[in-house]
């Protein structure tokens, strides 16, 4: 094995493992040993991308294609920054080139489809992402995607294309969140909340999911109490029109100060009643909203 | 080269249809007599990778690898061979590990080990000088550290008397720079055994070639010499979720490295595996399981005593003021890692340099210059204590990680 295919075998191996820094690092040699080899700006240009630097992986990118202007990956992976850089419409033009010289690699159209969601162009986007399960049925990411471009307006598909990605990848955290936002969508908070807690646990990095799993629980906790105040105040108010003078503007200011904490010590009453039913029902779901709200308390949320 | 030999045949055929040590060792003399010592090698090294204490075996791979001209290979070979024939412990002595470090000679005798490939991979030839005395601070991971590996060596009957392994695995982990490899030499040092180092580099090439030969090699050379400390830098590396690794390399890689820790843990009596990672959660479950990474111990960044040894170390050699008081610097850099104090020094000896090219005279570093300096400075490990406090808070099943939970809580963090 020379120098250059050893540095791209390193490199490789430091991408299967999400060492983004070690893997350009590996990479940059190999270019340097046969800057031939289009292999070599492919693996730099795919840590650049991990390694969130999309204007790099596109110069890298474009370099590489320098070299070989017939190379899918590296057209595939110059989409993949020019989106990341808000270029929408040079996005699908490169991903429209790299399906164009490898119409049976998956990738290129999960990109192409990516790009299109990007540019709004949904029916487009829906199609690339079908075309891309086709081709790689096994594959979770590209389920999920279906589902995300599902999520906004069919909800329920997105739910089912969630759990049929989750059967392939049941550790996927960023899906586990997006079922719960699918579930919300649908109005099943208490689905929703256990969605969100299995994806905190499995990632508990994942802000989003955090942040979801809190709002989730804060309304079921929290909810109802609010039309029991509107209907108070209104009734107080209907009664104040009708009694003038000064008692009457005592009376009216005593009934809404009552309605006001009747309204509180019901909220109250209620929180503590759903949070009894909870912690019975689901004692870490209790205990992870309690941290919850401690972060957010403390601004780390 | 064609294997008319018949009796070399006959050999082969055998070894096809069940394996034995033996016969390996047979084929491989036949094959050194028909002057084929390269074959030979081969065979005998088979062998070794299933009775890799066998003096017999040792010797005639010494013998091939000399007439292969493998000088590198027939060196460790040799004393390879030598070290078993004077003793082959199945017991630790306890006595004779601590006569050698309190003596403060190196162990092993010069033995160097090499992999298949025939490269020096892991230099056991210097036990590390090191000890725990010359880390600072830290005397709780100390504590630890001292409870797992060091109390079994120096008492294996008592030990053995309450049916404990001597041996067993570890996890330092916690923010970069925080000395969990200097750690872990010192550790190597106070057990007075051979220290064989794992890093992400050797990770990396494994998964070139054949990672799980390579591998179980690392687990058998340290079985040949221990006590051992086989300390794996970046284990998450190594050891990462292998639901993260799907159709990858990386797999087989995980499951030969349970296997060695587990499958084989008859053989593993006074074996020390040690692990560093900043990633303890990417390590897959299976690893942290009892019998192999037992613990998971927390290194955080060093505390006052901690950083004011670092301090001394870092500044000794350079010029400085007399007199100079540290104390005010190092209530100053709390939450400092190593790292950063190394960088401290680094940036005050700057602009010492600059103060004294200015006034063309020798300026040595004071404490006004410590504190410029350090108006630059951030403590490196705070964005990684605001990850790993999300696993503390919210993945922390079974009080994992319980310790790292306490330093966030008297940082402030939780």
């Amino acid at each position: 094995m020379n120098a250059g295919a050893a540095e791209r075998g390193r490199a490789r191996a430091a991408l299967a493992l999400s060492r983004f820094a070690e893997a350009a690092a590996h990479a940059a040699r190999a270019i340097g040993e046969n800057p031939g080899a289009v292999d070599g700006y492919g693996l730099l240009g795919q840590a650049e991308i991990g390694l969130g630097k999309p204007a790099n992986a596109l110069a890298t990118a474009e370099r590489g294609l320098g070299v070989s202007a017939d190379s899918e990956w590296l057209h595939r992976l110059r989409s993949i920054a020019l989106r990341q850089l808000s270029k929408h419409k040079q996005a699908v033009a490169a991903a429209n080139e790299a399906v164009r010289l490898a119409p049976d690699v998956p990738q290129a159209h999960y990109v192409l489809a990516q790009a299109f969601a990007a540019t709004g162009r949904r029916k487009e986007a829906l199609a690339e992402a079908e075309r891309t399960r086709e081709l790689d049925p096994s594959n979770a990411l590209y389920v999920t995607l279906l589902g995300d471009l599902y999520l906004k307006k069919k909800p329920k598909l997105a739910e089912e294309y969630y759990r049929q990605s989750l059967a392939l990848d049941p550790e996927s955290a960023a899906t586990l969140n997006n079922l719960g936002v699918s579930l919300l969508r649908q109005r099943r908070t208490v689905d929703a909340a256990a969605a969100f807690k299995s994806a905190v646990l499995l990632d508990p990095t994942l802000a989003v999911a955090r942040r979801n799993a809190h709002s989730t629980l804060d309304a079921m906790l929290r909810g109802g109490g609010v039309l029991g105040l509107v209907i108070g105040l209104q009734a107080v108010l209907r009664g104040f029109s009708i009694l003038n003078g000064p008692t009457g503007l005592w009376l009216g200011a005593v009934l809404i100060g009552t309605t006001v904490v009747v309204w509180f010590l019901f909220r109250k009453w209620r929180t503590a009643s759903n949070r009894k039913k909870l912690a019975r029902a689901d004692p870490q779901l209790l205990s992870i909203y309690e941290k919850l709200r401690a972060d957010k308390k403390t601004g780390h949320l | 080269m064609s294997d008319d030999d018949p009796v070399l045949l006959a050999l082969r055929a055998a070894l096809s249809k069940s394996e034995s040590t033996e016969l390996r060792r047979a084929a491989a003399e036949r094959l050194l007599s028909l002057a084929r010592p390269g074959e030979a090698l081969v065979e005998v090294e088979t062998a070794l990778r299933g009775t890799p204490s066998d003096a017999t075996l040792l010797r005639l791979a010494a013998r091939a690898a000399e007439e292969s001209g493998d000088v590198a290979r027939t060196t460790a070979y040799r004393l390879a061979a030598e070290a078993q024939s004077v003793t082959t412990p199945t017991v630790v002595d306890a006595s004779t590990t601590v006569s050698v470090r309190a003596s403060g000679t190196p162990s092993g005798g010069g033995l160097r080990l090499v992999a298949s490939n025939g490269e020096f991979q892991h230099d056991a030839t210097e036990a590390p000088a090191l000890t725990f005395a010359d880390v600072g601070g830290m005397d709780a991971v100390k504590q630890r550290l001292n409870r797992t590996f060091l109390a079994p060596l120096r008492n294996p009957a008592m030990y053995k008397k309450f049916g404990k392994t001597i041996g067993g695995g570890l996890v330092l982990y916690g923010p970069p720079g925080c000395g969990k490899t200097f750690l872990a030499r010192a550790l190597a040092g106070e057990v007075g055994a051979r220290f064989t180092n794992v890093s992400l580099s050797d990770v990396l090439d494994m998964w070139l070639g054949q990672s799980e030969k390579k591998l179980h090699e690392i687990f058998e050379n340290a079985r040949r010499q221990k006590p051992c400390v086989v300390f794996f830098d970046e284990v998450d590396a190594l050891g990462q979720r292998r639901s993260a690794l799907k159709g990858s390399a990386g797999r087989n890689v995980v499951n030969q490295l349970l296997a060695e820790l587990d499958g084989y843990a008859d053989r593993n009596e006074g074996v020390f595996v040690l692990g560093a990672t900043n990633h303890p959660w990417d390590l897959d479950p299976a690893l942290r399981r009892p019998g192999r990474f037992d613990r998971l111990v927390f290194v955080p960044p060093p505390d006052a005593p901690g950083r004011a040894r670092i301090l001394e170390l870092k500044l000794a050699g350079r010029p400085l003021a007399p007199g100079l008081q540290l104390s005010g610097i190092v209530k100053r850099t709390e939450g400092f890692s190593g790292a950063d104090l190394e960088a401290l020094v680094g940036a005050a000896a700057e602009l010492a340099v600059e103060a004294s090219v200015a006034a063309n005279n020798e300026i040595p570093i004071d404490a006004k210059l410590l504190e410029r300096a350090l108006g630059d400075l951030r403590p490196s490990a705070r964005p990684w204590l605001e990850v790993a406090r999300n696993h503390a808070i919210y993945a922390n099943e079974g009080g994992t990680y319980d310790d790292l939970l306490e330093h966030l809580r008297a940082v402030g963090l939780a």
